[in-house]
C-alpha cells in the first residue's frame, strides 16, 4: 500500500507555494473561524474559494481523492449522530429529523473545508517554512518560548507521516493474516493501536538519536522569511475575503 | 596520536544486562575498520559511543585525546553516522531539505549550508534529485541521502551501521562504491555488519565482538580465520586472497 498523501508537502512551483508562510497561516485561521458563523450561501462561496486556491496549489488529486475517502467513515459518524440526536421534524428516514439532517450536512461542509484548508496549507508549505512563520507569530506574544514552540511543532508535523507510515506496516501486516475477519471493535482497537504505539515509539526514538548525531538543537537556524507586494495584496486580500462573505451573507 | 580511542570502556544498560565490557581500541587516521560479530554481539551499542550518542558506565571515550562527552557538538560534527535504517533517520521533507539539516543544527551562514549541501548532494549524485520527497527514493538512494546528510557536516570519521542490509547487488555496488571513495578522500571509515564478504576486501583493520567483549582485532588477514568460531560467515575468502575479492571487481 503506498503511504497516506494527505497532509503531505510536495516541492512544486505555484502560487500557493511561493505565498508567504506566514499569510497562509492568516488565511488559515481567518478561513477556519469564519466558517462557523458562515450562512449556507457564503459557505458555499467559500468551498468554491477553499477548491479555487487548492486548485492553485497543484495538488495530486488522484491520490488525494483516494486518502479522502478514508475520512468519508468519520462524515458518516457525523451525519449519523447529528441526524438522530437534533430533535425536529420527522423525516423520510425512521429516527431521523430534517433539522438535524440540515445541521449535519452544514457541519460536514465546515469540516471538509477545515480538511481542504489545512491540507492545502500542508502540502504547500515546507516544515522549516512553517517553522521559521510560527516563530514568527510567537514573537509577538510576550514570555513565549518562540523558538522551542516553532520547533516542537515542526517536529510534531514531522512526525504525523511516520505514524501513518507505521499504521499502514500494521493494516497490512493485519490484513495478510485474516484480520478482517475479526469482528470485536474492542480486539480491533487494542490489536492495532498497541504495535502502533510500540513502533511509533522506536521510531521515533531512532529518529531522535540520529538527530542527535547531527548535532540537533533548538536553537537551528530558521529558514529566512520574505513578503513582496504581491504576498501583501494577496495574502491580505485572501484572510479578508472570508469574513467580509460571512458579514455581507 | 589516535583520531578515535577508547579506554577499558564498559556500557550497563538500566535493567542491568551488560552490553560491553573491557573495550579497549585505538582507531588511526586513514583506517578502514569493520567491526563484525553475531547478532546482540553489541556492534551498535559500541559504535554508539563514539560519537556519544550513549554514555559509558564504565571507561572512557576520546576524540582526538579529548572526551567525548565533553565535546559533544564538536565530535558530532567530527564522527558522522548512518544508521542502518535510512527510512528512521530521514528528517527532511525532501532531499535538499533533509541534506541541510545537520548544517542548520549548526547554524552556519546560509551560503555555506547551500554550498555543503550542493557539494554533498554532487558528491553522492543525487543532485538531479533534490527536490524529491525522499520517500519517493530507492533503498540504494536512501542510504546515499542519508550519507549526504552526514557529509554535508565534513566529517572526519563515518560510521556505517549495516550498510548493506535489504539492498540488492546494485545497491551494494553503489553504496561500496561510495564508502571506497570516501576512504580514498581521506575519511576514516568503520562499518559495523555481519556481512564481511561485502567490504573485507577494502579494510585494513577487522575486529570481532561476542558478548559485548572484543575477542579479536588485527589485520583481515589475521583474523579471518576465526571468523566462523564467533558465528560470521568468512566463505568464500581465504587469508592470502582477500584483496581479490572485492565485490566492485568485475
Amino acid at each position: 500500500m503506498a503511504p497516506g498523501l494527505i497532509f503531505r508537502f510536495f516541492p512544486k512551483e505555484s502560487p500557493v507555494h511561493s505565498l508567504d508562510a506566514r499569510f497562509k497561516i492568516l488565511i488559515l485561521v481567518s478561513l477556519s473561524i469564519s466558517i462557523f458563523r458562515a450562512s449556507w450561501t457564503a459557505l458555499i462561496l467559500l468551498l468554491i474559494l477553499s477548491l479555487f486556491l487548492a486548485l492553485l496549489g497543484k495538488p495530486p488529486l488522484k491520490y488525494l481523492f483516494r486518502d479522502l475517502k478514508g475520512i468519508l467513515f468519520l462524515f458518516l459518524l457525523i451525519f449519523l449522530g447529528f441526524s438522530f440526536s437534533t430533535p425536529g421534524e420527522p423525516s423520510f428516514f425512521p429516527g431521523f429529523s430534517w433539522q438535524g439532517m440540515e445541521l449535519a450536512i452544514l457541519f460536514c461542509l465546515r469540516l471538509f473545508i477545515v480538511i481542504l484548508g489545512g491540507n492545502l496549507f500542508l502540502s504547500t508549505t515546507s516544515i522549516p517554512r512553517i517553522q521559521a512563520a510560527l516563530r514568527w507569530y510567537f514573537r509577538l506574544i510576550p514570555f513565549l518560548p518562540a523558538e522551542k514552540l516553532a520547533v516542537l511543532l515542526g517536529l510534531i508535523l514531522n512526525l504525523f507521516p511516520v505514524l501513518l507510515e507505521e499504521y499502514g506496516k500494521i493494516s497490512e501486516a493485519q490484513a495478510a493474516r485474516c484480520f478482517h475477519r475479526v469482528r470485536n471493535p474492542l480486539k480491533r482497537i487494542l490489536a492495532t493501536a498497541f504495535p502502533l504505539l510500540v513502533n511509533t515509539l522506536t521510531r521515533g526514538n531512532t529518529l531522535a538519536m540520529a538527530m542527535d548525531s547531527r548535532c540537533f538543537t533548538e536553537k537551528r537556524g530558521f529558514a529566512s522569511l520574505r513578503a513582496g507586494l504581491s504576498d501583501w495584496i494577496f495574502g491580505i486580500g485572501s484572510a479578508l475575503l472570508p469574513p467580509f462573505l460571512v458579514f455581507l451573507l | 596520536m589516535p583520531i578515535l580511542e577508547t579506554k577499558n570502556l564498559e556500557h550497563r544498560f538500566p535493567d542491568g544486562t551488560l552490553a560491553l565490557k573491557g573495550i579497549s581500541l585505538a582507531l588511526e587516521e586513514g583506517d578502514f575498520l569493520i567491526i563484525t560479530g553475531k547478532n546482540g554481539s553489541g556492534k551498535s551499542v559500541l559504535v554508539r559511543h563514539f560519537n556519544g550518542l550513549l554514555s559509558p558506565t564504565g571507561g572512557e571515550v576520546f576524540y582526538r585525546d579529548k572526551p567525548v562527552g565533553k565535546n559533544l557538538l564538536m565530535v558530532r560534527q567530527r564522527v558522522g553516522m548512518v544508521f542502518q535504517d535510512p527510512d528512521s533517520q530521514i528528517v527532511g521533507q525532501t532531499v535538499w531539505q533533509d541534506t541541510a539539516f545537520g548544517p542548520e543544527n549548526l547554524r552556519l551562514p546560509e551560503g555555506e549550508i547551500h554550498k555543503r549541501v550542493e557539494n554533498s548532494l554532487r558528491s553522492m549524485g543525487l543532485e538531479h534529485l533534490k527536490d524529491h520527497r525522499p520517500a519517493t527514493l530507492s533503498g540504494g538512494e536512501k542510504k546515499k541521502l542519508a550519507l549526504a546528510g552526514i557529509l554535508a557536516m565534513e566529517p572526519e570519521i563515518i560510521i556505517f551501521d549495516e550498510p548493506f542490509e535489504g539492498l540488492d547487488y546494485p545497491g551494494v555496488v553503489m553504496v561500496l562504491t561510495q564508502i571506497t571513495g570516501l576512504h580514498q578522500k581521506g575519511h576514516t571509515i568503520v562499518i559495523i555488519t555481519h556481512e564481511v564478504e561485502k567490504s573485507l576486501a577494502h579494510a585494513n583493520r577487522l575486529l570481532i565482538l561476542d558478548q559485548g567483549r572484543i575477542v579479536r582485532q588485527g589485520t583481515p588477514e589475521e583474523v579471518l580465520p576465526d571468523l566462523e568460531s564467533f558465528g560470521v560467515r568468512a566463505k568464500p575468502f581465504t587469508p592470502d586472497r582477500i584483496g581479490e575479492m572485492s565485490w566492485l571487481r568485475v
